[in-house]
Formats: C-alpha cells, sequence, structure tokens
C-alpha cells in the first residue's frame, strides 16, 4: 500500500527538477508520461499508479539525501526498473475491456461516441494553435496510405526541415491538441453540456 | 548524416520497441532512454502516431495490431492520441476538399478577370505609348533649353564663390541623366497587416499602393518577444514565393510589438497576397508564427 507523500518530501523533489516551480511542476508531468508509457509497454497491470509510486519514492529519498544523487532521472530509472520486478511477482488482476468478447477484432471507439463533442473541441482547439502549426498538422494528415510519405516528404521541404523533425513537431502539436481537447471534454462534461 | 543514421536506427528500434519485437538489451536501453532522456521520449511518441496511422489504416499484421491494441487498452494517453488522429485526418481530408474548391473558384475567377482586363490593357497600351512619345520629346526639349540657361548661371556662381576650384560644365553632366519631370520626394506608405487565416474577401486587408512609391512598409503585429530573429517571405495567391526577407528584428512600436519589413512597390501587382513570418528556432531551423493576408490595389498612374 502507498504512503502518503509530504509536503516537503514532494518540495524536495521539484526543487531537485527545476528551482523554478512551474517548471519544475512541466517537468514532473513529463517524467510521469515516461514511467507510464514504460510501465505500459512493459506489460503492468496499472502503469498509472505504478508511476505514481516511483514518482514518490524518487522524491523521498531525494528528500533524506538530496546531495548525493547526481541525476534524478538516473535514480528515477533505477526505481521503475525495481517497480516493475515487483509488479511481476504480485499477482496480476486486470480488468476486463468492456468489449473484451470483441478483443480480436477491437477498434478504437468511433468519436460519434461521445456526441461530437470531441470533434467540436478539436475545431476549437485548432483555432488556438497558431496559423503555421495549423496548416502544418492539416496538411500532414491531409493524405493516406502510400501518398501520404512523399507527400510529408514535400511538407518537410517546404518548411525547410528533415523529415523526422517535421515528424517530431506534428507529434508536440498532436500532445499539445490532446491535451486541449482533454481539457475542453472535462470542462463539457462538468457544465453538463 | 552520421545524426540520420542514428536517428533511423533510433526509430527502427523504437518500432520495434512498440510492437513487441525488440530484444532484451535494447528494450532496456530504450527503456533507459525514455525516462532520462526527453529526445528519445518524444521519438517514442512520434513513433507511436505513426504506427497509430498504420493501424488506422489497416497496415499493421495480425500480430501487431494486436500488440499494439493491448498496449493503448492500457495507456490512456496513448488511446486518447489514436482517437485524436482519426479525427484529425478526417478534418485534414474536408480541409484540402474546402482549399481545393476554393481554389478552383479563385482560378476560375482570376481566368475571366485576365481576359477581359487583357483587352483593355492593349488598348490603353497603344494609346498611352503614342502619347507618350510626343510629350516625351516636348519634355525634353524643354528641359534642355531649361537647364542650359541654368548651367550657364551656376557656372558663373560657382566660380565667383570658389575661385580655386574646377569649373564644372553642368549641362554635359546632366544631359547624362534620365531626363524626367522634377517629382515630390517618394512616398513610402506604411501598412499594418493582420495576423489569422483567411478572411471572406470583404474582410481582407486592402493595401493601396500610391502610384508614385517605390517601396512599401509592411508592418506585421507579433505576440512577444520569442525569437532572436524572423524571416519575412511573400507569396501570391497561387502561393508562388515571391521574396524573402531574413534576419529581421522585432521593434516595438506604440501600438505593440511587431517586425517591420520594407518591400519594392514594383513586386506588387493588383491582388491578393500572403506574407509568411517565421521565427529563427535553434540548429538554424524556423517556425512558422503567423500569416497575413492582403490585397494589394494600386492608384491609377503606375500599371493597369
Amino acid at each position: 500500500m502507498r504512503t502518503v507523500l509530504t509536503a516537503d518530501q514532494f518540495d524536495a523533489l521539484l526543487y531537485r527538477l527545476a528551482p523554478d516551480r512551474d517548471t519544475a511542476a512541466a517537468l514532473y508531468v513529463q517524467l510521469r508520461r515516461r514511467l507510464v508509457s514504460v510501465f505500459a509497454y512493459r506489460g503492468c497491470a496499472n502503469p498509472e499508479e505504478l508511476a505514481d509510486e516511483a514518482m514518490d519514492r524518487l522524491a523521498r529519498k531525494l528528500f533524506e539525501g538530496p546531495q548525493s544523487i547526481s541525476s534524478p532521472q538516473g535514480l528515477l530509472f533505477a526505481m521503475a526498473w525495481k517497480i516493475v520486478q515487483e509488479s511481476f511477482r504480485e499477482p496480476r488482476g486486470v480488468d476486463l475491456p468492456e468489449d473484451w468478447e470483441n478483443m480480436e477484432t477491437y477498434q478504437p471507439p468511433p468519436p460519434e461516441e461521445d456526441d461530437g463533442r470531441s470533434q467540436d473541441c478539436l475545431e476549437g482547439c485548432l483555432g488556438w494553435l497558431t496559423e503555421g502549426d495549423r496548416r502544418v498538422i492539416l496538411a500532414y494528415f491531409e493524405r493516406e496510405q502510400r501518398a501520404r510519405i512523399s507527400h510529408r516528404m514535400e511538407i518537410a521541404r517546404e518548411l525547410g526541415v528533415s523529415a523526422n523533425a517535421l515528424r517530431l513537431k506534428v507529434h508536440r502539436i498532436i500532445v499539445q491538441l490532446r491535451t486541449c481537447v482533454t481539457e475542453c471534454r472535462e470542462r463539457s462534461a462538468a457544465s453538463g453540456m | 548524416m552520421r545524426i540520420m543514421r542514428i536517428e533511423k536506427r533510433l526509430d527502427r528500434d523504437l518500432r520495434r520497441y512498440v510492437l513487441g519485437s525488440v530484444d532484451a538489451d535494447t528494450r532496456l536501453a530504450l527503456e533507459r532512454g525514455i525516462v532520462t532522456e526527453p529526445d528519445v521520449f518524444n521519438a517514442l511518441g512520434a513513433i507511436e502516431d505513426e504506427i497509430a496511422e498504420d493501424y488506422l489504416e489497416g497496415g499493421l499484421t495480425d500480430s501487431e495490431r494486436r500488440t499494439f491494441e493491448r498496449h493503448f487498452r492500457s495507456n490512456q494517453d496513448l488511446r486518447g492520441r489514436v482517437a485524436l488522429i482519426r479525427m484529425l485526418r478526417r478534418n485534414a481530408s474536408r480541409h484540402a476538399a474546402d482549399s481545393e474548391s476554393a481554389r478552383t473558384a479563385h482560378r476560375s475567377r482570376h481566368r475571366v478577370t485576365l481576359s477581359s482586363w487583357w483587352i483593355g490593357a492593349m488598348a490603353a497600351s497603344i494609346l498611352v505609348l503614342a502619347g507618350g512619345s510626343v510629350w516625351l520629346a516636348m519634355t525634353a526639349h524643354r528641359l534642355r533649353a531649361e537647364l542650359s540657361q541654368r548651367a550657364a548661371a551656376t557656372a558663373v556662381r560657382y566660380q565667383h564663390s570658389t575661385p580655386s576650384a574646377p569649373t564644372v560644365p553642368l549641362a554635359t553632366i546632366t544631359a547624362r541623366s534620365p531626363l524626367r519631370e522634377p517629382t515630390a520626394p517618394v512616398a513610402q506608405p506604411t501598412f499594418a497587416l493582420v495576423a489569422g487565416t483567411l478572411r471572406g474577401e470583404s474582410a481582407l486587408t486592402r493595401v493601396v499602393i500610391p502610384h508614385e512609391a517605390q517601396t512599401v512598409r509592411l508592418v506585421l503585429p507579433v505576440p512577444a518577444a520569442q525569437y532572436g530573429r524572423y524571416r519575412v517571405a511573400l507569396l501570391n495567391a497561387d502561393g508562388d514565393e515571391l521574396w524573402l526577407v531574413m534576419k529581421l528584428e522585432m521593434v516595438r512600436r506604440p501600438e505593440g510589438t511587431a517586425v517591420v519589413v520594407v518591400a519594392p512597390a514594383a513586386t506588387f501587382e493588383l491582388g491578393d497576397y500572403q506574407v509568411r513570418l517565421s521565427g529563427s528556432v535553434s540548429n538554424g531551423r524556423w517556425e512558422d508564427i503567423a500569416t497575413y493576408d492582403f490585397r494589394v490595389i494600386i492608384e491609377a498612374g503606375r500599371r493597369y
């Protein structure tokens, strides 16, 4: 069972990530996301919980002896690895997904299931992007199948960047949009729309 | 070249990692990178996006598809991104279709305008050429006479004020200069453009260029000092780049911060244009900031 992290321990973690609290908070969220990915790819049952556990352990460690630790990220990886091993020893209770009967032909739920709210939110969020980013993201997904490769090479050439840089830029925009759409959906759900 | 090879290798390994076909050592090395190196984590995200597209297009093998589905069932973030990419693809297709029909409409409108405009322009050119030749001959004659008189007077004054200076045959110098009517100081009109998406025709910023203008100053409002240098590209209605200015700096004006660029007036014809503003980021790369759409109207007397 997880023990509660004290405010001092949490502050010690944030301070070691970055002296500025806002930057530290952003780094905290990003580190947590990285851990969730690793735990998910390791097939752990509850990646989100395990990520929180790893972050808590890191905070405690930094609070106890902050000076001796040169790289919090390195220590975090060591802790994550230990947590993965521990989680494999525990009995795994994985909830079956709601549509478990159709598991072999699983498709992500169509957007229509949420009354088009996500689509509305996406359109609003696209409006928040810079004109350049909006053009890039819409052009990037304009073509499908085989045509998409040459089309994206063309976009990269126009922007004067490598195909890899373009892909990373698009990923950054997707992450931005995903955060925006999630917040928008939460807001609309809270207001009962 | 070496960096590209490393990037490709990382991409290949990350793809295998996501699809569950990587060996144990590589997997551990990648996981260390994912946790400790932001670049590796971002590269993983980009690979996941790419695989999500393959998944949505049915481009994965059965085994790859099952592995990917297992991941995104346990990873809420990835699940959300797969859904988002699906929506984006639909939006992008719709947007492309809308843009194409708008371009087609614009091109056909432009063709009709040009054909009628061309006939009128031919007739006007003949009249202007004939009238202009007569006027030019008369003006040249009148000016030569006037300049000879002034040259003589000036040479006398010059000799009186500075006796040691050589006498300059002014008439000879001016005769080599192009003959033209004395004009008022050349104006440099300034236009503040508005950033944003393409607006309807009625709402386009209109830039009226006086016929005597040789340069045009464009003021591009920018939100804040986020970039060290700026790049401005001017595009015509067909999206062709007409000119490009780099290494511009932001200036502070009473109305706010802006990038100011001076363009030759001769660049512009009657029509719609777009200015594309980019800011410099690391490694000599440029990031798009905003676009400014406007319509140029040239005062009668210059070109039509």
